[in-house]
Parts: structure tokens; C-alpha cells; sequence
């Protein structure tokens, strides 16, 4: 007796094929998707203060290390305090609506609340000043800033893609005077060769 | 798996050496290690019971008692198999969503940077701090403003760049949650009953009293004016208090801290007709002979003390080298015993028959010229004294005259100290050995008697305010003086103290005390050197400083700190030019400028101290000492000092040198007096004695212990501490009395009964630990502070803990020994036998190299390039201080777990110190110690077991801890040989729940380069890699090459004895490596082929032939 249609008789097929299919392309797509290259890269949050990078470090060429001062000595690369802002908008563009919030901060003494965009978890202890040490450009990791009219992440800083220059470095060294160098390009330094850097590959490299 | 037997101890051959951790471990091996397993079962079991939640506890023991019951109806809380599938698909849901995005975080720039606070640099501010009449130099480093650990400074006399226990915890104390925030006023009754007698008042409030104070005393000189101070280093407070008392010449300033050197000063006073500060120099001493005692735990300058005594005997240049000998005459183990070389238990009160019996040989038999002292020394009674301890002491010490010490301990009544400061001078030590300087306050008086006169005034209501600056009288005060009682009549009393504690309470107005770190101050060692203590925190609970409100109560309208110390300084410099030079290098160094000289060779007055034993034989009554006439020492806590740190966790926690026990005090007690008694360990007695109230107190029979003397401290049983603090321990203060502050003789011992012991559970904390032998058994009883079958007090406590499992680990030798066989740690079956607890002979091993030949199933890893990182520990200048404990739990965040998980066997220290009773008898036992922190093995068989690579090796030989990597599978732990890892079975942080609970304030003593670890992960000593780390990235950003001794471990920056050292293996001139080289040198285990990084000095104990026997 026909119990089930003969049209089922595809089923087992059906299903093996779908039954494959839809979860490699599930796994696939968060696969892709949920990592920090999707979701890191291209973060570009409002800040309370619509800085602008473009202008400062690219249109008027000021250092990075005007404002980031710390980044050669410490871990932390420092956003400025308000006290360095003022140290020109004092005089200059005194009357901007724009820079309203650094005004009353200064004058507050509260800090502006900048939204955090390089991030990095808890348990990672990055530091600032020994990459800079080994000749690690600031746009190596933080891309063209003076390009960015709001400052958004470049790179995803996953644990693998920093691993993947601790393994093979020299391809990311520059000479040290370029390091805050934002058009500087491996060809503009013929004839230099990167050190040896020997940069930890071990978990308490950054981990402790 | 076959199953491991335990082995039964043999009878021990002639000569053969045990090491033993517990008497029950020395009696019955195969019970330790049964013990040691059910610790392991009891993990087992929690991990069932969810220990951290008390009501689910008891829902288990409901569950085990009906079992059908579970099975029919679903337990209040639990969810179906339905529900457990709904939550577990949405918060796969949230946690998928939560990764799409991290949560906004921001950052908070300065608005205006403070200069030189560089965000992410530490910073490092000399001070000092005050402990035991001594001043201790410390650098503080803060992050961003915020102090997060204490280090020793090398420019200051008494530091030397090390520190003790008290110094590295005070870190805690700091942000102490409990701290007072605002001024109380208190009423005697109620407004409404059963409510607070004291409700927070403002600081302007507090200020118009204390002026309202300054103002009626100066209409009557302070006649009706009272201030009751803590003994005080500070030149700035002495100068206060002086211009006070110009002031108000009526005004009386009384002294009192419970534990106190009245007995020191007297003495002094007696043999040299002034108040003097003695300074035995230990390095320089061939022979040190301590009376009662603790010279390197307690007494004043036990940092400066214990670099001098571990400098006298580090043999430098291996057994040709002069090393010093150490006799200890003392009831109750301490650290300074268990570091003697021959150690003789006598009750205390004994120890001046000693002395005295001494000097009369010293006299008669080696011509010590006592003048006419020695007549005043009536005959001695030598009973219990061994005939060796006199002869062969006095010819010790006559052999090395200008090289020998005598020092006596707190307790000893002033003649003894007379005596002991004649002796030093007539055998030449005085001026070599020991100096002398000039006391801080020479106006310093008796404490008891102090506060006796303080008390007559207030009964005869001839005081009508009393000020109490610092301090917890109501607490620690003598029972015959009733002093909290004569507080609380009082019409006006004001009590600047950091808690609300018990005094504050019996007090009308309370005001918050700044912290140490807080506020300006200056203070000055035992050897005058002064240094200023700068704050290194605005007062975080709004407190003042003692020194402030002096000089409120002095009638200045608003003064600070900062300038009365300045004004001290200022007095003693010529011009302003001066005082800005003086002042800004004084707070760079933290040392003010040296301190006066020592007076020269100070003789004694032979005839006033032989008058006052002429007059003590006189008055003399002591019967014999007996089970119904027992003697009871009290001692300053080696933890909580006088019960001021009782709130801090980590001491509370720290394992007593001794017992190591945790969270409580107990009664020392012999085994001939346990036995005569009829008590156990967690017996709980009742101590008698007229003149005192009554005492109950847990026994513990403790190895060393005088017979019918009892051991206690002080410090504990506190009822008004803080969070961490109440109720823990037993208070022993009510059986002191003025007349016996320090020994307590006619006492009287009886064992409570389950009715009594019933009457006492309100003041013990209720503990929700398992009872008997095995706490798997589930016979849980979460709201009993007794066990349910023996009805004995649970005593957390560690020493079993950590087994491992009887082989050849705190290596030792005698000198003689050493010298005969230098390589002894290798060979010591030659000379002698070494057994272990199992019976097997340990330590016969390959000539040269203890490691295996057979090489690992995998490819070995070449060391020799870059840095191999190692440590050395030398075993015989350890004194077991456990400063180095507390100094890596602050430095690497490692949480205080409380007494019901250390009952677990879950503590969490990185590194611990092992105590091991040495000898075949149980009552005069030697010790060695033994501090045990991870050994970085260059085989580690923790990392072969890991499945998910969360325990890793580094280039450099670093047995790295990945914690985000970690699932908990604890196989590391388990394949661990030393013990050394620590699991997180709770959120140790918080109080079980979220960290969200844990405290604002407590958070800020985190160390912000370490780790705070959660729930589920393994840890463990990691050799400090944040500061490794931070020397390379150093190095690497100047360029230059990291020196051997600049990148320091915690645990070896603090530790006093200089008995740690780290360092760059691959370097031939580091002093690791040169430590790792001597002959003396071993690594631990090193049988087991795990290439160890630590390596261990051998123990060296310089006996003295002629006593054997003694």
C-alpha cells in the first residue's frame, strides 16, 4: 500500500541538501560577519565635540604628538585634556558654537565624555610607547587620521590581526623619525633596512 | 589508575630527621593524607552544593534528609527542561547580539592636567608611616592619583627599601569600605527606642564643639579638660601637645595603646636614669640570646631587626663565612622562635629566673664584672631551667664579648630589661652590638598607669570633657578599670578615630580620622631620623588628622596640616632659603635629614637595678605553675597588631605564622596541659583568674608551647569593626588587669559545655562549614559556629593544606654538617638519614644534578638566548614574616576568600609559606619555612593536561596564564606537583554576586596591570611579568639593556630578609644566577623532571655542639 505521494521519494535528497547547505551558510555568515573585521572596522561614532582630524593633523599639519603627548612614554596614547584645546582656542575661533563644550569644560572643570572608538578588551595591555619604540607608524593601526573628518576605526584589532604583524613585523616598521608620518610609503625608504624587533608572540606578552 | 597506599611511618633510626606539618600529620601520616584527599572530595561536594549561598545550603541538607520529596515536587527556583531551552536560546540570542556591537564606552580627559600625572605612568611619592613607635620609609606608587601598592624606601634608615606585613596592607586599610564618612553626634538614649544613639552631624557642627571645647578650657586652664593620646613619634604632635599643655596648664594628656613598651621605657629608666631607644645592631652579633622576645615579628623596628639578623647569617662565601647564633627563651612560639637556633620553652613568667640565673653564672663563672649587682641576685630556683641553657649560654656569651646580644620582649617587668641592659654593658656589647639613642618623647609615661589616673579623675568627676585622640579603649582597656562604663557618664567625650568603632559608640561625638596616605604628618624612627609623611589622596572619607585637631583644641581657628608640619620643620632651620631647600629634598628622599647621634657606651646603675630585685624577691609570691594555676601570655597579634587592622580582610585571612590558622585567635596550649585539661583543638574554654572577667577561647595545641602557659593575642573577638571584621576571633582583653597586663598568673581553665557554649554563639559569626572529618558527608550547618557532632569551634586553618605528600622539600643542615658536606641538599643520605613521613629515605640523588636522565617525550626548548627568567629563595635567611604574602596578594589583586572556603581548602595565595615542625618531638619541635609560589618549571606538567592551551610557556621560560582561554577543567591544578595553582570557584571580589557589590573605595586598590579574575578560572604566581613587561618596554624604549636587580617581584621587594632575589638566569653576574650556583643551592622536585626556575638555599642552623641534649 502507498502510504506517503511519490513525490516525497525527493525528500531524503531535499533535506540532505538543505540540511547541508543552510547551516554551512549560517556558519559562513556569522563567520563573516560577527567578527571584529565586520564589526570593528568602520566604527565612526558622534562625538560631543565634532573634531576634526582632516583639519588639524592633514590641512594644517600638526603632529600627532601635539595633542597625543603621552604616546612616547606610557601605554596610554592620551586624549588631551581640555587645557590643551584651549591652548589655542583660547585666541583662535574664540566664538565657535562648535566648540562650546570644550568652553564650558574648561570653564566647568568636568572632562568632555569622547567616545571611545579603538577598542580594546579589558584583558589586552597594549602599549603605546614600545610600538612606537620598534618604529610602528601611528596609521599602521589607526589608518589615515588626517584624512577622517570624524576619526572612525580603520582596523579591526583583533587578536589575530595583531599576531599576524607580531609574526612578520617588518613589513609594518618604518625609520623612526616617520613614525607620525601619514603619507610615508615603504618606497620612501630605500636602502633602510628594519631592525630586529622580536616582538612577543606569547600570551603574557599582553595578557597578565 | 592504580591507587596510591599511604605508607606508615617506620621507627625513626638513630639520628634520622622528620618534617611534619601538624601533630596530627606527625601522628598519623596516612590521616594527614586522608585529610589532604577529602579536601580535594569536599570540592568535589561544593561544587554540588553552591556553598556561596547559604539558604541553598540548607535546601540541600533538606533535600539529602527527604529524598523522595525532591523527586516529586520541583525545588522553589528551579526550572523545567522547557524553560532551561527557552533561556538558554535567548541568551544565545543576547550574547549574539551582544557581540555585534560593544557597549559605548567613554573617555574622560582631564579638564585640566595636574603636572606630572601622565595617564597610564605611575607615580612614586616617598612618605612614611607610623607602626610600634617605629617610622617606617615607604614610596608609594599612584595611578592616576590613586595609591595602589606600598614599597620600602632604600634612603630611609628603618626601610632599607623593604617593609613589613602592616606596611603593605595598609594599601587596603586606605580604601576600607567601612571607614566613617561624616562627624556623629551621639545621645545616650535613643530619641526613639531602637534606634542609633548617634546619627552623622556635619564638620561645621563638630568644629563650633571642638571650638566651644577650646573655649571653656581656656577660661579655667583646661582644669576640666582631658585628652587621651596614642604613644606618638611625631615631632609635630609633641610640639602640640607641649604648646597645648603651656597653654593649659591644667589640662592633663594621658596615653594608651593596649599594646605598649611601658615595660621597655621603665627599664631604660632604670638602668640609665632616662628613656632611651635601644637598637641592637644583629649583623654585627656572633651570639643573640632573646628573652620573650619577638624582636622579628612585633616588637619595634622588626624591619630594620630582620635585615640585621638575616645579614648575620646569609654565608655569603658558603661555610668558612661567620654566621651568628640565635637562643630564644620564650613560652609561646613566635617568629623570632621559630628562627632560634636553640629554642627552650619556659612560662614567661619564669624567663627572669632565667636571666637572673644567667647572670649569676655569667658572674661567678667567667668573671662578667656585675659590680655590686650580683649580690643583689638572690639565690635561683633552676627548676624546668636545663643545666646546659647556663653553662653553655654564659660561656657562649663570655666567648664573644663586644659580638653578643641580649634582648628581652615587651613582657618582661622593666628590672629584666634593667638587667639585660647591665649585662649588655658589662660584657662590652653596649656600643658595638647595641646603641643607644635618644627616646622621641622623653616625657612619655606608663600607659596603664596613664590610664588608671585617667579613669580616678573621671570618678571623682574632675573631668568634664574627654577628647580621645585615636585608639579603641573601650575595647582593649584593663577589666579592673571599667573604663567604658566611666565613658559613658562622662558629660563630654569626642573620638577622632577611622571607624565607627567601640569607643566611638560609648562616645558623644565621633569625628573621622584621615589614613596615613591622607594627610600630612612627620615622624621619627627609633634612631631620630625624621622623614615627612605627605599625603598621597585627598581624604576620601572627608577625616582629619590627629595633629589637626590638637591644634583646634590649642584654640587656632582652622589649621592645616601641611602647615603645622611645616612650622615644626621651620623651627629647627636658620633661614627661608633653608626651609624651601630642606623641605623640597625632604619629600623627594622621604628623609628629612639624619636624626641625632647615638649616645656613646651607656653604663648601667648597678645599684638601682639591683635594688629593684632586691625589692621584686621581696614581694614575691608566684606559687608553681600548675593545670589550676595557669599562666596566660598575651601577645600583640602577628596579624591585627592591637585589633586596629581587624577589618582588613587580607590580614584577617593571612595564616598565622604558627598555626596558621585563619579568621580566628586562638589559645596556645601545650599537650601535657590540653591533656591535663581534657581539651582538644576547638575545645572552647572559660579562662578565670581574680581581678579579670572571665574568658572563652578555642584551644589549639601547639607544638613549642610552654606546659601550663597559654598563649593569646590580642585584637580579636572585635564587635563593632566593620563588615569584615565583626565578630571574628575571641577577645581576650577582659581577663587583663593593670597589674597584669602582660602575664596573667592564678588562671583557671574549664571546658564549656554545649549549654554554654550555646550562651556564647551571639558573639562568634555563624559559618556555614561542614562538620567532622569530611565535609563531603553533607552534614552541613550553616548558622553554627561549632561543629554538630564534637561541639568544637571551626577552625579554618591551612597547615595540612597544600601536601606534598611527604617528599624531601625544606632542605636543612646544621653548620657543622654544611661544612663537612657543602653539597648537602644533594647528599644528605651520606652523613645522615633523612626520612620523610612515608618512611622512604629522601635526598639520595645523581652527584651534581638532581634532574632526571631520561629527557621528555617532546622537543625541548632552547633557554640560553634572551632572558630566562629566575628566582632563588634562601631558605635560612627566611624568617616567615609573610610580608611577601600580603605584598603579591595587593601587587597581583588576589581576593581574601573567608573561613568557610579556606575550610574548602580554596584560598587563593600565589604564594604561600610553609611551615614545617622538624624533629621527633612533638613538644620542642625546630621549624623551617619555606615560601612556595609557582617555579615556572621549564617542563610544567600543568601544561601538558590543559585542552584549551590557556596555560602556556613564553620564550623566557614564563608558565603564562591565559585567563580568558581558561574553561575551569582544574586538570593543571591537579597534575600540579608544588600545589601552587589557585581556582576561582566564586567571584572572590564580590561578596558571591556581581561586582557590582564590591565597594567604590575598594576598587580603587586594584593594580590596574593586572587582571582581576572572574569566576571558573585558574591563577598563579606568574614571577610579577606586569613589571617584567614594563622593564623590557622600558628597555626597549631607551635603548638600554635591562640591569640585573631593576625589574623586582613583589614578594622579593618586600621581604625584610633580603631572602628572594629575581633575575636574568642567562646572566653569569645576576645574583640569581650566582645564588642558583652555590653549593648549598637545590630546586624543588627537581627529582620529578620539571626543570624548576626557583631554586632553594638550604636551610643552615648553626647548633651549638656543647648544648645537645639540652
Amino acid at each position: 500500500m502507498q502510504i506517503f505521494p511519490r513525490s516525497l521519494n525527493k525528500l531524503p535528497l531535499l533535506l540532505g541538501g538543505v540540511g547541508t547547505i543552510v547551516p554551512a551558510l549560517l556558519i559562513g555568515a556569522i563567520w563573516y560577519y560577527l567578527t571584529p573585521k565586520n564589526f570593528q572596522v568602520g566604527y565612526s561614532p558622534t562625538q560631543p565635540v565634532p573634531y576634526s582630524h582632516r583639519l588639524h593633523a592633514g590641512q594644517m599639519g600638526m603632529d600627532c604628538r601635539y595633542c597625543h603627548a603621552n604616546v612616547e612614554v606610557s601605554a596610554k596614547a592620551m586624549i588631551p585634556p581640555t587645557q590643551v584645546c584651549m591652548g589655542c582656542h583660547s585666541m583662535v575661533k574664540t566664538d565657535s558654537a562648535r566648540l562650546a563644550p570644550v568652553r564650558a569644560s574648561w570653564e566647568s572643570g568636568k572632562p568632555i565624555e569622547w567616545v571611545q572608538v579603538h577598542k580594546l578588551p579589558d584583558h589586552a595591555y597594549f602599549d603605546h610607547s614600545a610600538h612606537l619604540a620598534a618604529g610602528v607608524g601611528c596609521a599602521t593601526c589607526h589608518g589615515r587620521v588626517d584624512e577622517m573628518e570624524t576619526l572612525r576605526a580603520e582596523t579591526p584589532l583583533s587578536m589575530g590581526w595583531c599576531l599576524d604583524c607580531h609574526r612578520d613585523p617588518k613589513p609594518n616598521l618604518r625609520p623612526k623619525d616617520q613614525i607620525t608620518n601619514m603619507n610615508w610609503k615603504p618606497e620612501m625608504a630605500q636602502g633602510w633596512t628594519p631592525p630586529e624587533v622580536n616582538p612577543p608572540k606569547h600570551c603574557s606578552g599582553c595578557h597578565r | 589508575m592504580s591507587r596510591r597506599e599511604p605508607h606508615v611511618l617506620p621507627k625513626p633510626e638513630d639520628g634520622a630527621k622528620v618534617f611534619w606539618k601538624s601533630l596530627g600529620d606527625m601522628e598519623n601520616p596516612a590521616g594527614a593524607q586522608k585529610r589532604a584527599e577529602s579536601e580535594e572530595s569536599a570540592s568535589a561536594a561544593a561544587r554540588e552544593a553552591q556553598p556561596a549561598d547559604d539558604a541553598r545550603l540548607v535546601r540541600l541538607r533538606r533535600a539529602k534528609d527527604q529524598p523522595s520529596a525532591v523527586a516529586q515536587e520541583p525545588r522553589e527556583g528551579s526550572i523545567g527542561r522547557r524553560g532551561f531551552m527557552f533561556f538558554a536560546g535567548a541568551s544565545a540570542a543576547l550574547a549574539a547580539e551582544g557581540c555585534a556591537r560593544r557597549p559605548v564606552e567613554k573617555i574622560m580627559p582631564y579638564s585640566k592636567a595636574p603636572e606630572h600625572v601622565l595617564p597610564g605612568v605611575s607615580n612614586h611619592y616617598a612618605t612614611v608611616r607610623q607602626f610600634r613607635g617605629e617610622a617606617i620609609g615607604i614610596v608609594v606608587e599612584s595611578h592616576e592619583g590613586r595609591p595602589t601598592k606600598i614599597e620600602g624606601n632604600r634612603e630611609h634608615p628603618s626601610s632599607r627599601g623593604a617593609t613589613d606585613l602592616w606596611s603593605q596592607s595598609a594599601i587596603f586599610e586606605l580604601y576600607d569600605p567601612d571607614r566613617s564618612a561624616t562627624p556623629m553626634r551621639g545621645t545616650r538614649v535613643p530619641a526613639t527606642p531602637g534606634t542609633s544613639t548617634h546619627q552623622p552631624a556635619t564638620w561645621n557642627e563638630l568644629d563650633a564643639v571642638v571650638a566651644d571645647i577650646a573655649r571653656t578650657a581656656q577660661a579655667d586652664g583646661g582644669a576640666k579638660l582631658r585628652l587621651l593620646v596614642e604613644p606618638t613619634n611625631s615631632p609635630t604632635f609633641i610640639r602640640l601637645r607641649d604648646a597645648l599643655k603651656a597653654k593649659l596648664p591644667q589640662a592633663k594628656i594621658h596615653v594608651w595603646s593596649s599594646v605598649n613598651d611601658a615595660n621597655v621605657r621603665e627599664g631604660a629608666r632604670l638602668a640609665f636614669g632616662q628613656a632611651v631607644n635601644v637598637i641592637p645592631d644583629y649583623a654585627q652579633a656572633k651570639v643573640i640570646v632573646a628573652l620573650d622576645s619577638d624582636f622579628l615579628g612585633t616588637e619595634p623596628g622588626m624591619v630594620r631587626a630582620t635585615q640585621g639578623f638575616s645579614a648575620g647569617r646569609k654565608l655569603p662565601n658558603g661555610a668558612t663565612d661567620p654566621m651568628s647564633r640565635l637562643y630564644v627563651v620564650e613560652p609561646t612560639f613566635t617568629n623570632t622562635g621559630m628562627n632560634a637556633d636553640h629554642r627552650l620553652r619556659l612560662a614567661a613568667q619564669d624567663v627572669e629566673r632565667y636571666l637572673v640565673a644567667l647572670a649569676k653564672e655569667l658572674a661567678d663563672k667567667h668573671a662578667v664584672d656585675l659590680g655590686g649587682l650580683a649580690a643583689s641576685l638572690g639565690k635561683v630556683d633552676t627548676t624546668g631551667i636545663p643545666d646546659k641553657w647556663l653553662t653553655a649560654v654564659a660561656k657562649e656569651l663570655a666567648g664573644a664579648r663586644a659580638k653578643s646580644i641580649l634582648v628581652a620582649g615587651i613582657r618582661q617587668p622593666a628590672r629584666v630589661h634593667a638587667l639585660v641592659h647591665a649585662l649588655n654593658a658589662a660584657l662590652g656589647n653596649a656600643g658595638h652590638t647595641v646603641s643607644y639613642f635618644p627616646a622621641a618623647d622623653p616625657l612619655e609615661s606608663d600607659e596603664a598607669a596613664s590610664l588608671k589616673a585617667l579613669v580616678a579623675d573621671m570618678e571623682k568627676s574632675a573631668v568634664g570633657t574627654l577628647v580621645i585622640l585615636g585608639g579603641n579603649p573601650v575595647y582593649d582597656a584593663p577589666a579592673d578599670l571599667k573604663f567604658a562604663e566611666r565613658l559613658r557618664a562622662l558629660g563630654g567625650s569626642l573620638h577622632l578615630s577611622s571607624h565607627v568603632n567601640e569607643t566611638s559608640e560609648a562616645c558623644l561625638w565621633h569625628a573621622p580620622r584621615a589614613h596615613e596616605l591622607e594627610a600630612w604628618g612627620d615622624q621619627r624612627a627609633l634612631d631620630g631620623t625624621v622623614a615627612i609623611q605627605q599625603p598621597l589622596i585627598a581624604p576620601l572619607f572627608s577625616g582629619r588628622s590627629d595633629i589637626e585637631l590638637l591644634a583646634r583644641l590649642a584654640g587656632d581657628s582652622a589649621p592645616k596640616g601641611f602647615d603645622l608640619v611645616q612650622q615644626t620643620v621651620r623651627g629647627s632651620l636658620s633661614s627661608a632659603q633653608a626651609m624651601t631647600r630642606t623641605w623640597a629634598e625632604a619629600l623627594k628622599k622621604g628623609v628629612l635629614g639624619p636624626g641625632p647621634k647615638a649616645y656613646g657606651p651607656m653604663d648601667a646603675r648597678k645599684t638601682e637595678v639591683g635594688a629593684a630585685f632586691t625589692a621584686a624577691a621581696a614581694a614575691a609570691k608566684a606559687g608553681p605553675l600548675g593545670t589550676d594555676n595557669l599562666e596566660v601570655t598575651f601577645a600583640a597579634c602577628p596579624k591585627l597588631y592591637d585589633g586596629r587592622y581587624a577589618n582588613n580582610p587580607l590580614l584577617l585571612e593571612l595564616p598565622d605564622p604558627v598555626n596558621k590558622v585563619t579568621w580566628d585567635n586562638v589559645a596556645c596550649i601545650s599537650k601535657a596541659t590540653a591533656q591535663a585539661l581534657g581539651v582538644d583543638n576547638g575545645s572552647v574554654v572559660r579562662l578565670t583568674r581574680s581581678g579579670g572577667q572571665p574568658v572563652e577561647i578555642a584551644v589549639w595545641i601547639t607544638p613549642g608551647q610552654a606546659d601550663n602557659s597559654i598563649g593569646v593575642v590580642l585584637g580579636w573577638g572585635r564587635q563593632k569593626a566593620g563588615r569584615y571584621g565583626d565578630k571574628h576571633g575571641f577577645d581576650v582583653s577582659p581577663l587583663r588587669t593593670t597589674d597584669a597586663m602582660w602575664i596573667a598568673t592564678g588562671v583557671k581553665a574549664a571546658k564549656l559545655n554545649v549549654g554554654e557554649l550555646d550562651a556564647i554563639k551571639g558573639r562568634l559569626r555563624k559559618v556555614g562549614m561542614a562538620a567532622g572529618e569530611s565535609p563531603a558527608a553533607g552534614r552541613i550547618r550553616p548558622d553554627d559556629p561549632f561543629d554538630v557532632d564534637t561541639h568544637a569551634y571551626k577552625i579554618s586553618q591551612t597547615q595540612e593544606h597544600d601536601s606534598m605528600e611527604g617528599r624531601p622539600l625544606a632542605i636543612d643542615a646544621t653548620l657543622e654538617e654544611y661544612k663537612k658536606q657543602a653539597f648537602f641538599p644533594y647528599f644528605p643520605a651520606r652523613d645522615r638519614k633523612d626520612i620523610d613521613l612515608h618512611g622512604r629515605t629522601i635526598g639520595v640523588r645523581e652527584s651534581g644534578s638532581p634532574d632526571p636522565t631520561t629527557p621528555p617525550l617532546w622537543p625541548q626548548v632552547d633557554y640560553s638566548k634572551g632572558h630566562k627568567w629566575g628566582m632563588a629563595i634562601d631558605l635560612t635567611s627566611c624568617t616567615g614574616c609573610n610580608a611577601c604574602v600580603i605584598a603579591c596578594q595587593i601587587e597581583n589583586n588576589v581576593p581574601a576568600v573567608g573561613k568557610e572556603q579556606i575550610w574548602r581548602g580554596r584560598e587563593m595565595y600565589w604564594l604561600r609559606v610553609d611551615r614545617y615542625f622538624v624533629g621527633l618531638d612533638p613538644n620542642d619541635p625546630q621549624i623551617a619555612f619555606q615560601p612556595v609560589a609557582c617555579v615556572q618549571c621549564e617542563e610544567a606538567p600543568c601544561e601538558n593536561v590543559c585542552p584549551v592551551n590557556a596555560t602556556e610557556h613564553s620564550p623566557e621560560g614564563l608558565n603564562d596564564m591565559a585567563y580568558n582561554r581558561c574553561i575551569g577543567t582544574r586538570y593543571c591544578a591537579n597534575n600540579c606537583p608544588y600545589k601552587v595553582r589557585r581556582f576561582n570557584f566564586l567571584n572572590y571580589h564580590t561578596s558571591g554576586g556581581t561586582y557590582d557589590d564590591v565597594p567604590e573605595t575598594e576598587k580603587m586598590h586594584y593594580n590596574p596591570n593586572v587582571t582581576v579574575r572572574m569566576r571558573g578560572v585558574m591563577e598563579k604566581c606568574t614571577y610579577c611579568v606586569q613589571r617584567i613587561q614594563e622593564g623590557k618596554i622600558k628597555s626597549k624604549r631607551t635603548g638600554e639593556p635591562i640591569k640585573d636587580g631593576s625589574i623586582v617581584s613583589a614578594c622579593q621587594q618586600a621581604c625584610p630578609a633580603g631572602a628572594i632575589v629575581f633575575g636574568d638566569l642567562n646572566d653569569p653576574t645576576s645574583a640569581v644566577a650566582k645564588w642558583r650556583a652555590k653549593d648549598r643551592s637545590y630546586r624543588l622536585l627537581a627529582e620529578l623532571g620539571t626543570h624548576p626556575r626557583t631554586s632553594y638555599l638550604g636551610k643552615i642552623r648553626n647548633l651549638n655542639s656543647e648544648m645537645e641534649g639540652a
